[in-house]
């Protein structure tokens, strides 16, 4: 167990099976909102490409105030488009240079 | 103060009883005396932090991107003047490519910090790494354009056969294919990024970088002498497309592109763009084909493509400070 989960008094900082923390964080949030903190919401970004952070937060408010990120991606899923974009502007470069000759 | 006061209390008494009734409290509460107390931003952040790490590239990356596309473009220009039968710009053509081949690796070395880290970058090949696809892409170029050169020299210096020709033609293609990707592959290194104007501009990135690399050989193909319609045509469609960027840029507004327009490096990119684009464009045009306002026209596409390559890289910098750029990105302004 990591020192600052094992040194966290009021226990904020909670170390352990993923699964059984994402059940804790679940219960969490619903014990927030049933108290009225209707903001209260888990950050765990597992639905995107990123796949998650191997950290649960549960959060008051919007992940921006905690400068998380809304809806991570990882960068490379946009690799085809800017490939695309490259091969077309080469193809075009390609007419140019076809085109300066026989003009 | 008496009033101040009593005004506090009232006001506090009407936020109890909204929390009373509807469970939170959705209005701002007061403001006491000895305010104002540090507030949350008008957008949601961590007191405007910067979420990500800024890009860490040294003066060489730039250089390096601009330096490489001239080369690359120049074995592509090389290969059509061999089809199309003008031995002297094929000739020019294959040195402008070695020469840059020459000076980028050890641009691309020097960045590294460590010259060795060169080779481990070697090491593997990925191709889902920009980074890693340049690399041996840079490597493959450079040995096709040697190669090509070297053929052609000594078929020039009369030691010509039938072997050579095949081997400088196919040396030639190589040089041409792997040219192109020297010089597109910096825009998809860009695009690939989380550096917001980076990775939003990942189509337009790469238009910019090849029209910059395409009229910046022209140019040097100039200033070696070919003051020929070939090289006015490619400079006159490099600065036609620069300016068309521009005008893009300007025009789309985006909140992302902000550090293109704004501020010092926005400045930059303005002048980069005009260099390129409009002053280019209008000396071309107006002047003919007077050999002076050639050559002019000519430097300034170079000047104004160097500056554009450091605007870009400068533009993520700054992207990289602006959390907002990034959020905006993934939950769109309402």
């Amino acid at each position: 167990m990591p020192a600052c989960a094992k040194a966290c008094p009021t226990r904020s900082i909670r170390f352990g099976e993923l699964e059984e923390l994402r059940q804790e964080a679940h219960a969490r949030v619903e014990e927030l909102q049933g108290r009225g903190y209707n903001d209260a919401q888990i950050y765990d970004p597992t639905g995107s490409s990123v796949g998650g952070t191997h950290a649960i937060f549960v959060i008051l408010g919007q992940p921006e105030a905690y400068n998380f990120p809304p809806a991570p991606e990882v960068p490379t899923i946009h690799l085809k488009s800017a490939w695309s974009a490259a091969l077309v502007s080469a193809l075009m470069v390609v007419l140019v240079v076809c085109l300066a000759f026989v003009l | 103060m008496a009033t101040n006061r009593q005004f506090t209390e009232d006001r506090l008494d009407a936020l109890r009883e909204e929390a009373a009734r509807t469970g939170k409290v959705q209005d701002h509460g007061i403001a006491p005396v000895g305010s104002p107390f540090p507030k949350p931003a008008s957008a949601a952040s961590y007191h405007g932090n910067p979420v990500l790490k800024p890009p860490t590239w040294t003066w060489q990356v730039p250089l390096y991107f601009f330096v490489g596309g001239v080369a690359g473009i120049s074995a592509l220009v090389a290969l059509v003047a061999h089809l199309f039968g003008n031995a002297g710009l094929l000739r020019a053509g294959l040195w402008v490519g070695f020469a840059g081949a020459l000076i980028s690796a050890p641009l691309l070395i020097a960045d590294l910090g460590r010259p060795a880290r060169f080779l481990n970058m070697l090491r593997v090949f990925k191709l889902r790494s920009a980074m890693s696809v340049g690399a041996w892409t840079l490597a493959g170029f450079s040995s096709a354009v040697g190669l090509a050169l070297v053929c052609h020299e000594v078929i020039l210096a009369g030691y010509g056969n039938d072997f050579l020709l095949v081997l400088e033609w196919v040396a030639e293609i190589s040089a041409a294919l792997s040219g192109l990707i020297l010089a597109s592959y910096t825009s998809v290194l860009l695009g690939v990024t989380a550096i917001p104007v980076w990775s939003e501009n990942r189509k337009l990135v790469p238009v910019v970088f090849l029209a910059g690399a395409l009229g910046s050989a022209g140019a040097v193909l100039e200033f070696l002498g070919f003051l020929i319609p070939v090289t006015q045509f490619i400079g006159i469609v490099a600065s036609a497309v620069e300016t068309l960027v521009a005008i893009i840029i300007e025009l789309r507004g985006r909140y992302v592109d902000r550090p293109l327009r704004e501020g010092a490096i926005g400045w930059l990119t303005r002048a980069g763009a005009a260099l390129a684009g409009p002053v280019t464009l209008l000396l071309r045009i107006f002047s003919g084909h007077a050999s002076a306002a050639r050559y002019l026209a000519a430097v300034c596409f170079v000047i104004g493509a160097l500056i554009t390559r450091y605007a870009w890289i400068g533009a993520g910098r700054v992207s990289s400070h602006d959390p907002q750029a990034l959020f905006r990105i993934q939950r769109p302004a309402p």
